[in-house]
């Protein structure tokens, strides 16, 4: 990711090996295709080749157990007039956008209270605590969480309403069970954005920290106009990596809400799901699978172009 | 012989001593059970399904009522027809033991062309577990021959809040145990009789939903939306009734409350009421071992077999009235459970059809929804029923 | 970085509101905790007890009644460990070949690889399992652990990392008349611990905690895996009682807990490296 890296890598690959004899040539050609050839054939098989089939797929109609009937672009033709493809894009993307805010934002106060001294107890108390539920799976989060926020016998209800505060009910309220989801993801993986963002920080030279404070910059100047410009790098990769995270949000949902209520944490790949695997319309489901790989990669093209142009490099 | 049924690992552990004592009589039959633990009955379909995409066809496969009607309609199923003549005997003295209604749901329900394909066989239907320690700590009488109506229920459910500020019952969006209790017991139900129609918005349903979302605004049961643990909010004085069909002996044995609690029949508005749902045995078009599948199902009818299950747990109540009124079933139980097989009399099947996981998926939904005061009750409910409507 | 403590107001301020954080974050699971080691009856008081009284097992004990804990995980072990160890077997193999050795279409097979980083596995997904379907391996731990042995990112992580080593070492093997199968095995993976264990870290957690593929393959309880085995434990009629359920989950949760304050260290920077130089 940093930008020293990559002119590097780039130059070893154009390096010629030493002593190219003919004879030498072969055995080395040989011995490559022998080493790739299991990546090779696992690549054909896991990701190129269903990616190819997925696409064919997305042109029928089939239920797996019948056979298949071509039907041209109807699929993507029922896609662009399904109101609910249409909200579970939308909540998926106000997801994305909620997740990318809440872990950048609380990623960074955490990283900037923590990169100080501190007494080694509560350094290593902090961080364990704040990335240790990044390790869980969410399998188990889910399933804790549905009790903690019960309206009624969960922990959260009980504190609220210690400071007089009526819970409302979660996951049966359309307005809040998306922002619980919101919370319990944050809860989850803000340990992940944390970690990289500290280390990020801590690449940042203290000399030009100090340099600025010097010249008179008070703490906001020097975070906004040093920190964050020599930082931005891993800002950027870490927006990136949760909004792709986000975009494929769906154990919470599948396990928690079953995408309710009211379709209101219908996520994309939860509706994916449901169309594929529980009603079985495979070819809809493929269409809706390109639809997310095609978001995916439009955010990946935009982050290489965004890079290059907003990106500090060192 | 490939045997495919829905249980969690404690059923598949009782299922497990059934399958060896059927091996003792049967040695030359090679029985190979499959448990799949599901959440209900429409994921179960589902993964069986997904199964047999996935090219493993099971000779026997266990389906409740809201799987059946989905199974036979794919014609993966063999007509049972030659061979209930077989074995008439067996077939007469079967019949004659279990409920009457589920002979006839069995061919009115579970077949889509006339044809049997299916024995039926233990069911579940919903009753009340009421808590006797609480009743007793409010001053609440509960009704000795279990007739109750739904304001009287309710005010029980007053004076228990002001003395013991527990709950009267769970407020859940169940389809089963939730939704049609209420619905039932004020002549009213999801779909009509022949499922063909849906009937989800009639004045009894609004009533049945408007009157649940009152004991929830009043305090008399808890908010939906999050995930707790009834039994254990009853044995800690909480919960004063929670709703099931045979299933909550289990945990009632864990927490000792057995003793404690007694089954009495859901309260009324126009009349009795509960869901029934029941296992059924059919044969796959596609089984190498068909005399043995049948062997296996003249198996799971005997009596013997029966009063074995009741005997060693199991969560389903014996189709046969003899075992089901036999000490088998009662010991170690609440009281008064034969009322579960009393109320096969005078419960309305499951309405599940072809499209069941997407029906149960819209009616527990809306419900949800009416419940926790998101949506107006009439409007939601007509809402729901347009779109049951296009899913029959 | 250098700083000096100071002990202002601000700075105490500052521990105090990062103490209250950190004391957020692990309650729900000192809840989870304590909850399962609690007597069935004593769960779930408000206000919560935080520690139990009296101690009891006794929902732990009653996890195998209801599913098959100890074969799930030993399940979830085999396609973790299956997963990490022969996915980096195949990365390191390919990484060496686009790093060091030339053949026609090297550049072209590696960026075609790494084209498809960014491919969703719920594109994949369908025809993966129409692909095991036909050959014959759904409800098996093998649809679990064979497509995670193509692991793209590991493959490019590790070239990368392969590129940073200098090449005057293998040329210097070479001429002692090394193969490459030795340069390999006995220069380059040595010093390339700290990816290859930042990789290990990675990939084991993401199988161990992987709960959308067993979900699609698996359906018999016996070929489960630890995450999806928990969520069946909510399934069956009324569910499991919660007690039981939580003693399953701490039982999923401890381990992890205990290797991570173990290698905290190797956990943390893992994800740093992965993160800071992919």
């Amino acid at each position: 990711m940093t930008a020293a890296s990559a002119p590097q890598v780039l130059a070893a690959g154009e390096q010629q090996p030493a002593k190219p004899t003919s004879v030498h040539h072969k055995r080395q050609a040989l011995y490559g295709y022998a080493f790739i050839s299991p990546a090779v054939v696992l690549f054909v098989a896991f990701i190129a080749g269903p990616m190819v089939f997925a696409i064919g797929l997305s042109f029928v109609a089939w239920d797996l157990l019948t056979p298949s009937q071509f039907v041209g672009l109807d699929n993507f033709a029922r896609l662009v007039n399904d109101p609910l493809f249409g909200k579970a894009f939308g909540t998926t993307f106000v997801f994305a956008f909620a997740s990318v805010v809440t872990h950048i934002v609380g990623g960074l106060l955490l990283a900037l209270a923590a990169n100080r001294v501190m007494t080694r107890a509560l350094s290593y108390f902090l961080r364990t605590a704040v990335f240790f539920p990044f390790l869980i799976s969410w399998a188990a989060v889910a399933l804790l969480w549905k009790y903690i926020l019960d309206p009624t016998f969960g922990l959260v209800a009980y504190y609220l309403s210690k400071i007089g505060i009526t819970a409302p009910s979660w996951f049966s309220d359309p307005s809040w069970s998306l922002p619980a989801i919101v919370g319990i993801d944050f809860w989850h993986t803000i340990g992940f954005t944390f970690v990289i963002l500290l280390a990020g920080l801590q690449t940042v030279p203290s000399t030009l920290v100090e340099a600025a404070r010097t010249d008179g910059a008070n703490t906001w100047q020097v975070f906004w106009h040093v920190t964050l410009p020599m930082m931005s790098p891993t800002v950027f990769f870490a927006t990136v990596i949760t909004f792709i995270g986000a975009f494929q949000i769906f154990e919470p949902m599948q396990i928690i809400t079953g995408g309710g209520p009211d379709n209101s944490t219908m996520s994309i790949v939860m509706y994916l799901y449901q169309n594929g695997f529980q009603s079985f319309q495979v070819g809809y489901a493929s269409a809706i699978a390109i639809v997310v790989f095609a978001v995916i990669m439009g955010v990946t093209i935009l982050q290489f172009c965004f890079s290059r142009r907003w990106v500090h490099e060192q | 012989m490939k045997f495919v049924y829905m249980g969690d690992a404690e059923q598949q552990a009782q299922f497990k001593q059934l399958f060896a004592e059927f091996n003792k009589k049967h040695p030359n039959i090679k029985l190979e059970p499959q448990g799949i633990p599901s959440n209900n009955w429409a994921t179960f379909a589902n993964t069986v399904s997904t199964r047999i995409a996935g090219g493993q066809v099971p000779d026997i496969i266990q389906i409740a009522t809201e799987g059946q009607r989905i199974f036979a309609s794919k014609n993966l199923l063999e007509p049972l027809e030659s061979y209930l003549e077989k074995d008439q005997d067996l077939v007469d003295d079967y019949f004659n033991d279990i409920d009457p209604n589920l002979v006839k749901w069995n061919t009115e329900y579970a077949s889509h062309d006339g044809k049997t394909y299916y024995i039926p066989g233990g069911f579940n239907t919903v009753c009340l577990y009421v808590s006797k320690e609480i009743f007793d700590r409010a001053g609440v009488e509960i009704p000795a021959d279990g007739a109750w109506t739904w304001d009287q229920f309710r005010a029980a459910g007053e004076q228990i809040k002001a003395k013991t500020g527990a709950f009267l019952i769970p407020a859940g969006s169940g389809y089963f145990t939730d939704v049609m209790p209420w619905l039932t017991t004020n002549g009213a139900s999801t779909l009509n009789e022949g499922w063909t129609q849906a009937a989800f918005a009639s004045p009894e349903a609004i009533e049945a939903a408007t009157f649940v979302k009152g004991l929830i605004d009043d305090g008399l049961a808890p908010k939906p939306g999050g995930q707790f643990d009834a039994p254990t909010q009853m044995s800690k004085g909480k919960l004063a009734t929670l709703a099931g069909g045979r299933w909550p002996v289990i945990d009632l044995r864990r927490l000792k409350l057995v003793d404690k609690t007694v089954v009495v029949p859901w309260p009324t508005n126009k009349g009795n009421g509960s869901p029934i749902g029941w296992d059924a045995w059919p044969i796959t078009k596609v089984s190498k071992n068909k005399a043995a599948a049948w062997t296996f199902i003249t198996f799971l009818m005997s009596k013997d077999a029966a009063t074995y299950f009741a005997r060693i747990g199991g969560t389903i109540v014996p189709a046969r009235r003899s075992v089901a009124d036999s000490p088998d079933f009662l010991d170690n139980a609440p009281e008064h459970s034969e009322r579960l097989s009393d109320a096969a009399s005078y419960a309305t099947p499951i309405p599940a059809p072809d499209r069941g996981s997407e029906t149960q998926k819209v009616i527990e939904e809306a419900w949800l929804k009416v419940l926790s005061g998101n949506g107006d009750p009439t409007q939601t409910l007509q809402e729901a029923n347009a779109k049951l409507g296009t899913l029959l | 970085m250098k700083m000096k403590r100071r002990l202002s107001t601000g700075s105490l301020l500052l521990d105090l509101v990062l103490l209250i954080v950190a004391i957020i974050m692990v309650a729900p699971l000192v809840w989870l905790i304590s909850s399962s080691l609690s007597d069935p009856a004593d769960a779930f008081s408000l206000p919560p007890t935080w520690i139990p009284n009296p101690l009891s097992l006794q929902n732990f004990k009653d996890v195998p009644g209801l599913i098959p804990f100890g074969q799930m995980a030993l399940n979830s072990l085999v396609v973790a460990t299956v997963s990490t160890v022969g996915s980096l077997f195949v990365s390191v193999l390919a990484a060496y070949a686009f790093s060091r050795l030339s053949f026609r279409g090297n550049r072209v097979i590696f960026v075609g690889m790494l084209s498809a980083l960014m491919v969703p596995v719920q594109l994949t997904i369908i025809p993966v399992f129409v692909l095991f379907r036909n050959l014959d391996v759904v409800d098996t731990l093998t649809a679990l652990w064979l497509p995670a042995l193509i692991n793209v990112f590991a493959i490019f992580f590790l070239r990368q990392y392969f590129n940073s080593i200098p090449r005057e070492l293998d040329d210097a093997a070479t001429i002692d008349g090394a193969g490459h199968l030795w340069i390999l095995f006995r220069i380059l993976v040595p010093l390339s611990g700290p990816a290859l264990s930042a990789l290990a870290i990675l990939t084991f957690e993401a199988s161990w905690n992987n709960y959308f593929g067993p979900l699609i393959f698996i359906s018999s309880p016996e070929n489960m895996t630890l995450p999806l085995g928990l969520v069946t434990l909510q399934g069956g009629q009324g569910g499991s009682p919660a007690v039981v359920v939580f003693a399953a989950i701490t039982l999923v949760v401890l381990p992890v807990l205990i290797l991570f304050l173990l290698f905290q260290r190797a956990f943390v920077e893992s994800i740093a490296t992965a993160g800071i130089r992919g």
